[in-house]
């Protein structure tokens, strides 16, 4: 079985950017992996809309346009869209109120999911319970 | 064959793993009225057939697509690191466009 990992904002967008080396050992390697065909990305509903915004803000440029990117990256067989469930909105309800919203979805769709989280945001790891990978 | 409840699957898997192994084409379809979507009993020889025939018709169909590399940037990599924080936490981004 292929090993897969949840992705966050920051993770997709510097793995397109081209950027390795801001990733720790691990979460670039799920990256390399799935680009090569023999692992998986699985990419929130949520962080995907983050890119489209990321890029409507002028902060990355796409090579292809926004609708062809989506067609070419989940016809891969590498990456897969994770769509927002109301399992995890309930989810997301039971981590601390206190953690940022976003956090406690991106939480939540790896707990569903039961695979790693590559994610900058390390606090998600004191409160969820999720694995986190750089 | 037709899908299998998952009560009827747990009670019968000896007999249709045994069915899975010994036919690699064969799909035994599992239900489950909790699952959203069906899952299915298949051998790994089967798997892997299916995966190489793919690695072939990706092979056919030129170059597959990458993501490293799909994206660019004009911004500094740290100022655009805080962009997306305030971006994802769904605040102002630190970065205005044409930076």
């Amino acid at each position: 079985m292929h090993d897969a990992a949840i992705t966050d904002l920051h993770g997709l967008v510097w793995w397109g950017l081209g950027m390795p080396h801001r990733f720790g050992a691990a979460g670039g390697g799920y990256f390399r992996r799935a680009d090569a065909g023999r692992g998986a990305i699985h990419v929130p509903s949520f962080v995907l809309d983050n890119l489209a915004t990321a890029e409507e803000q002028g902060l990355i440029c796409l090579k292809d346009p926004l609708s062809e990117f989506i067609d070419r990256l989940f016809s891969t067989g590498s990456y897969f869209p994770a769509p927002l469930t109301p399992e995890i909105i309930a989810r997301a309800g039971t981590y601390p109120p206190t953690a940022h919203r976003a956090d406690r979805l991106l939480a939540a769709t790896a707990a569903e999911l039961q695979r790693p989280l590559i994610s900058v945001r390390r606090e998600i790891g004191r409160w969820s319970g999720v694995q986190l990978l750089w | 064959m037709e899908p299998i409840p998952f009560s009827e699957a747990r009670a019968r898997l000896p007999e249709l793993v045994h069915r899975a192994a010994r036919n690699p084409g064969e799909i035994v379809v599992i239900t489950h009225r909790d699952l959203a979507v069906d899952v299915a009993l298949v051998s790994m020889a089967y798997v892997r057939g299916m995966e190489d025939r793919l690695a072939e018709l990706r092979d056919q169909l030129g170059p597959p697509f990458r993501l490293e590399g799909a994206f660019s940037t004009d911004h500094p990599a740290d100022d655009l690191d805080a962009a997306l924080a305030a971006l994802f936490e769904g605040r102002s981004p630190a970065v205005a466009p044409g930076d």
